[in-house]
C-alpha cells in the first residue's frame, strides 16, 4: 500500500470511529461469542425481531396447502392437482379437515404438529390487481386505498413497514430493517428505508470495475466518509445531500463490517439462494443486531407453465432453509422472539392453463411461524365454489392482508399501530 | 409599495465563463463546453434573448421540429376495462400502456436534448405547473396535444394559456371536468384552477370556487372512434359560429375576474423562482415587483424571465450550484457531459422509474415536489447506478469525454484534472476530497481509468447539485 492510500484509510478509519458505528451491534457479545467453540450458548433477546419471507411472482396458493378434501379442486385441475395420497395432510384440528400440504413441505407439518404454524387462509384485498408490481406494491405500502391509487402513486409513498419505523424506532439507524434485493416499499418511511444486506464482497484498492456494486467500494467509501464533517460553508441543500449519502455509506458499511466479522461461522443452512440469506439473517440476530424486521426473497413464483417441478423445487428450498433457520433460533432460545411471515403478491387462478402451469389470481394462503404464534389454521379453507372464485378465476378475499400486518405488529411486536394500519382492518389475534 | 424593490442587474463588468455555465443549466439542461464559451462571449443580454426565443446560446443547430408520428398516436390503445379481458389480455395491454407511456418519454427527453433546451426547460415548468397525468388521462393523443400546447404558449401569455389548458382536453379528463353534474358541481376542478393555477392557497374565498364550479357545468367531451382522439376533439357548445360558445365565454370572462385580483401573478412568480432560481425563501418585495411588471406586460411569461436572468440576484453565490438537479436535469446534464447526442434508452428507463420523476405521471396535482424531496437513500443509491450506465454510455460514443480528458491529463495532469473536476462538479469540493482526487489522478493510466474517475465525480455529493 503507498502512502495516500494509507493517509486517506486512516481518514476513513478515524471517520468511522468518530459516529462510533459498531454501537448498535454489541461488540463485546459478538467477541464473546467468536470465542467459544463449544455449543451455542443461549442468547437473550433485546426485542421481537419478524422475518418477511416474500415469494416473488405470485405463489399458487392452492398447491401450497392444498384443499384435498373438495372435489373442485381436482376437477379445476387435472394434470397438475397434487394427488390426495401425496398430500402431507395436517392432522389433529378439525378447522384442518380435508387440507394439507405441498408434498416437499415436511418440516411445515412437524411446525403444525408443534403448534407453532400458523395458516391463515385466503389473504388478499377486495378489486385485486393481477399486476406483479402493482400487486405487489400494494402489499408493501399497507395503505387502506392502495388498490385503487395508481401505481406511481404508490410508489411514491410509505410503506406498512416503514411506519412502524418511523413511529416506534425514533433515533435508531436504518439498520432497524435489512433486505435482500432492491430498496423495498414496505420498508419506507420519512426516517427510514432499511440496509441491504445482499452478499456483498469488498475489493481490494485499486480502480474498480464498472460491474462492481460502488458502494462497496474501498476508495469510493472513502470519498463519501472523507465528505462529511467537511461543509460547513457550502450550503443547506449540498449538506443534506451529503448527509444523506454518509448515512447511506454508514449504514451499508456497518451492516458489512458486521457481516465480515460473523460470516464464518454458524450453523448448517442448505446452500440455496434463500439457505444462505438465512443462515445471515440468523447470524445478524443471534449476535444482537437492532434490526427488527429482515426481509428475505425467493423468485420464480410465476408458475404460468410446467408448474409442478418449479414449485416443488422452490418448497423444497423454503421447506429446508426454514428447517435450519427455525432450528437454529430454537437453540439459541430465541425461538419465541423471532417470528416468520410469507407471503406473495398474489395467489392464483383455481383452473389450470393449458400449459401445465396457472395465471395469474387473487387471494392466497399467508404462513406465520415461531415468535409463540398460536399454531391454527384461520379463516375457512377456499370452498372453491361459484361465489367465491372471482370473474377471471382468481380466488375471493377473505381476509385483509392488513389485518395480518395489524396482529404482528399490535401483538407480536406489541406496538399502536395508530397512523400505520387503516382502523378498517382490525388485527386478527395470530399471538 | 412594490417600487422600491426594483432588481439589481448584474453589471457587465461581472458577467463571466462560470456565469454563463450557470445560465445555461438553470434556463435550459446545461450546455457544452463549446455552448458555454460561445454563451459567454455573446454577454448576458443577448444570450436572454435567445433563451427567451426558445434558443439554446451557442447551438449550432436551429432548434429541433420533430414532431410526433401521428401513426404512432393512432396505435396507442386504451386501457381495456379490467373485469372484460383475459388474463394474458390484461397483461399485454398494462405492457402496451408502459411501452406508449416511455415513448412518449423517450421522445420529449430527446427533444429537450435537441438544441432547443430553453424552450423544452419552460414546456417541464408547464407541466410541473399545470399538470396532468397520463395514468388518469389515459390518452396520449391528449397528452401530446396539452404537451404541445406548453410549447406554443411557452413564454408567452399566462393568461390565456391558463383559458386554453383548462378547455384542452387532457386537463378536461385529469380534473373531470366534464363529470360535472348540475347537482353536484365540481369543486375541485375549480379548487385548482384557484390555488395551484392563479391564486394559491389561502388566497380566494370558497364563494369564488362555487361560482367557477357552476359555470363548467354541463362541460363535454366528445370523442370519435373513426378518427384520431386529439383530432376529433371538440366540446359541447363549442360548435357556435365564433368557435366560442356563450358557456366558454362565460368561463373566460371569470377567469379573467380571477386575473384581476391584485394578488394573480404572485403565485406564477414564486413558482417560477422556485424552478429556475432557488427553493429558499423568494423576497416578497421582488414577487411583488415581477407580478407587477407581469400584469403590466399583459401577462408576458418573458417578461419575468427576462428580469429574472438579467438580475444579480440570479448570480448570487447562495443561488450558483445551490439547487438539487430534478432527475431529468441529471439525465440530460449527464448526456451533455459525456458527449452523447440521443438519449440512452436504458438511461431514460432507469431515470423514469427508479429517481422519482416519470415524465407525463406526476405523483398528483402539484406536480413534483422537488429540491431535497428528490434525494434520499434509495434514489441518492438510483442515482450512483444512473452514473454507471452513463459512464457505460460514454464508453460506446465516437467521441467520449473521457478520450478527451485523457489526452488532456496526459500532456498536462493537473490541468486536465481541474478542467475534468470544472466539466462535472459545479460546486468547489471540500480540500479533504480535492486531495483525495488528485491522489487518484496519478494513477491514471489508461482511457478506462478515466472513466472510472468520472464514475467517482459522478457519485459525489457535490454532483447532485446544478
Amino acid at each position: 500500500m503507498n502512502s495516500e492510500n494509507e493517509i486517506s484509510l486512516s481518514l476513513a478509519r478515524r471517520e468511522f470511529m468518530k459516529t462510533g458505528l459498531l454501537a448498535s451491534f454489541s461488540l463485546p457479545t459478538l467477541l464473546n461469542y467468536s470465542a467459544l467453540a463449544g455449543p451455542i450458548p443461549k442468547v437473550t433477546a433485546k426485542h421481537k425481531t419478524l422475518v418477511i419471507i416474500q415469494l416473488d411472482g405470485g405463489n399458487d396458493g392452492l398447491n401450497t396447502v392444498v384443499p384435498w378434501g373438495n372435489s373442485r379442486y381436482y376437477r379445476a385441475r387435472e394434470n397438475i392437482a397434487i394427488k390426495e395420497a401425496d398430500v402431507l395432510k395436517f392432522t389433529g384440528v378439525k378447522a384442518a379437515e380435508g387440507l394439507g400440504v405441498h408434498p416437499q413441505m415436511e418440516y411445515f407439518t412437524e411446525l403444525f404438529q408443534e403448534g407453532k404454524l400458523a395458516v391463515i387462509n385466503n389473504v388478499g384485498y377486495a378489486q385485486p390487481n393481477r399486476s406483479h408490481f402493482k400487486s405487489g406494491a400494494i402489499w408493501e405500502s399497507g395503505l387502506d386505498g392502495a388498490a385503487m391509487a395508481s401505481e406511481d402513486q404508490i410508489r411514491n409513498s410509505s410503506g406498512w413497514i416503514g411506519r412502524y419505523f418511523d413511529k416506534h424506532c425514533g433515533g435508531e439507524s436504518n439498520l432497524v430493517g435489512a433486505y435482500y434485493g432492491d430498496s423495498p416499499l414496505a420498508m419506507r418511511g420519512q426516517a427510514f428505508t432499511g440496509t441491504s444486506i445482499s452478499d456483498l464482497q469488498s475489493q481490494p484498492f485499486g480502480f474498480m470495475k464498472l460491474g462492481e456494486d460502488m458502494a462497496l467500494h474501498p476508495a469510493f467509501r472513502k470519498m463519501q466518509e472523507a465528505a462529511k464533517n467537511a461543509d460547513e460553508s457550502s450550503g443547506e441543500k449540498l449538506s443534506f445531500v451529503r448527509n444523506v449519502a454518509a448515512e447511506t455509506q454508514t449504514s451499508t458499511d456497518q451492516m458489512r463490517k458486521f457481516l465480515a466479522d460473523v460470516k464464518q461461522r454458524g450453523g448448517d443452512f442448505p446452500r440455496t439462494k434463500l439457505g444462505k440469506q438465512l443462515g445471515m439473517i440468523s447470524e445478524l440476530i443471534i449476535n444482537g443486531g437492532d434490526t427488527r424486521v429482515y426481509q428475505a426473497r425467493i423468485g420464480g413464483f410465476d408458475t404460468h407453465s410446467g408448474q409442478a417441478a418449479k414449485h416443488a423445487r422452490l418448497w423444497k428450498e423454503i421447506n429446508d432453509a426454514l428447517r435450519a433457520f427455525m432450528g437454529r433460533m430454537k437453540s439459541t432460545g430465541l425461538d419465541n422472539d423471532v417470528a416468520v411471515m410469507t407471503y406473495s403478491e398474489f395467489g392464483r387462478q383455481l383452473k389450470e392453463n393449458g400449459t401445465g402451469g396457472t395465471d395469474h389470481g387473487a387471494a392466497a394462503p399467508v404462513f406465520i411461524i415461531g415468535g409463540g404464534v398460536k399454531g391454527a389454521i384461520y379463516g375457512k379453507p377456499p370452498t372453491l365454489k361459484g361465489d367465491q372464485v372471482n370473474n377471471y378465476g382468481g380466488l375471493a378475499y377473505e381476509i385483509d392482508f392488513r389485518s395480518v400486518y395489524k396482529s404482528i405488529l399490535e401483538e407480536y411486536l406489541k406496538v399502536d399501530t395508530i397512523g400505520i394500519i387503516s382502523d378498517k382492518y382490525p388485527a386478527l389475534k395470530l399471538f | 409599495m412594490f417600487m422600491r424593490a426594483t432588481i439589481e442587474k448584474l453589471p457587465k463588468a461581472k458577467w463571466t465563463r462560470q456565469h454563463a455555465a450557470h445560465l445555461l443549466k438553470r434556463a435550459s439542461f446545461s450546455g457544452s463546453s463549446v455552448e458555454i464559451n460561445e454563451c459567454f462571449h455573446l454577454g448576458l443580454e443577448a444570450s436572454v434573448k435567445l433563451i427567451l426565443a426558445g434558443r439554446q446560446p451557442g447551438a449550432v443547430s436551429s432548434p429541433s421540429r420533430k414532431r410526433i408520428d401521428p401513426q404512432f398516436l393512432a396505435e396507442i390503445p386504451q386501457l381495456p376495462n379490467q373485469k372484460h379481458v383475459s388474463d394474458d389480455g390484461m397483461k399485454t395491454a398494462y405492457q402496451k400502456h408502459q411501452q406508449k407511456l416511455f415513448t412518449l418519454q423517450m421522445q420529449w427527453l430527446q427533444r429537450m436534448l435537441d438544441s432547443g433546451g430553453p424552450l423544452e426547460k419552460i414546456v417541464l415548468f408547464w407541466h410541473g405547473m399545470l399538470t396532468s397525468s397520463y395514468t388518469k388521462v389515459n390518452s396520449a393523443g391528449f397528452i401530446v396535444r396539452q404537451n404541445q400546447l406548453f410549447r406554443e404558449c411557452a413564454f408567452g401569455d399566462y393568461r390565456a394559456l391558463v383559458k386554453r389548458v383548462l378547455l384542452d382536453p387532457a386537463m378536461v379528463v385529469y380534473l373531470d371536468i366534464d363529470k360535472n353534474k348540475r347537482t353536484k358541481p365540481n369543486e375541485n376542478f375549480a379548487r385548482e384552477l384557484l390555488e395551484m393555477f392563479t391564486l394559491g392557497e389561502g388566497n380566494y374565498q370558497s364563494a369564488l370556487i362555487k361560482k367557477i364550479a357552476r359555470e363548467i357545468v354541463g362541460l363535454r367531451l366528445k370523442r370519435r372512434k373513426d378518427k384520431l382522439p386529439y383530432e376529433t376533439l371538440d366540446l359541447k357548445g363549442m360548435e357556435a359560429n365564433s368557435g366560442f360558445s356563450d358557456q366558454e365565454r362565460r368561463l373566460s370572462r371569470l377567469i379573467d375576474s380571477v386575473f384581476d385580483l391584485p394578488v394573480c401573478g404572485e403565485l406564477l412568480v414564486r413558482r417560477l423562482w422556485k424552478f429556475y432560481v432557488s427553493e429558499d425563501q423568494v423576497d416578497e418585495d421582488r414577487v411583488k415587483f415581477l407580478a407587477y411588471e407581469l400584469r403590466k406586460s399583459g401577462w408576458k411569461i418573458s417578461v419575468v424571465l427576462e428580469q429574472i436572468f438579467l438580475s444579480e440576484a440570479f448570480f448570487d453565490t447562495s443561488v450558483i450550484s445551490q439547487q438539487i438537479k430534478s432527475p431529468v436535469q441529471y439525465l440530460l446534464q449527464a448526456h451533455k457531459e459525456v458527449g452523447a447526442v440521443t438519449i440512452d434508452p436504458q438511461a431514460a428507463l432507469y431515470t423514469m422509474q427508479k429517481l422519482g420523476q416519470s415524465l407525463f405521471n406526476p405523483p398528483n396535482v402539484s406536480g413534483w415536489s422537488a429540491g431535497m424531496t428528490w434525494i434520499n437513500g434509495t434514489t441518492l443509491s438510483a442515482r450512483y447506478e444512473l452514473s454507471k450506465i452513463m459512464v457505460r454510455v460514454m464508453g460506446r460514443q465516437s467521441n467520449p469525454a473521457s478520450k478527451a480528458f485523457y489526452e488532456l491529463m496526459k500532456k498536462n495532469r493537473d490541468q486536465g484534472l481541474l478542467i475534468m473536476l470544472d466539466h462535472f462538479i459545479a460546486t468547489s469540493l471540500p480540500a479533504v476530497k480535492s486531495e483525495l482526487f488528485v491522489a487518484m489522478a496519478k494513477r491514471v493510466k489508461s482511457e478506462e481509468h478515466v472513466e472510472i474517475f468520472i464514475l467517482y465525480l459522478m457519485c459525489m455529493p457535490e454532483y447532485q447539485m446544478c
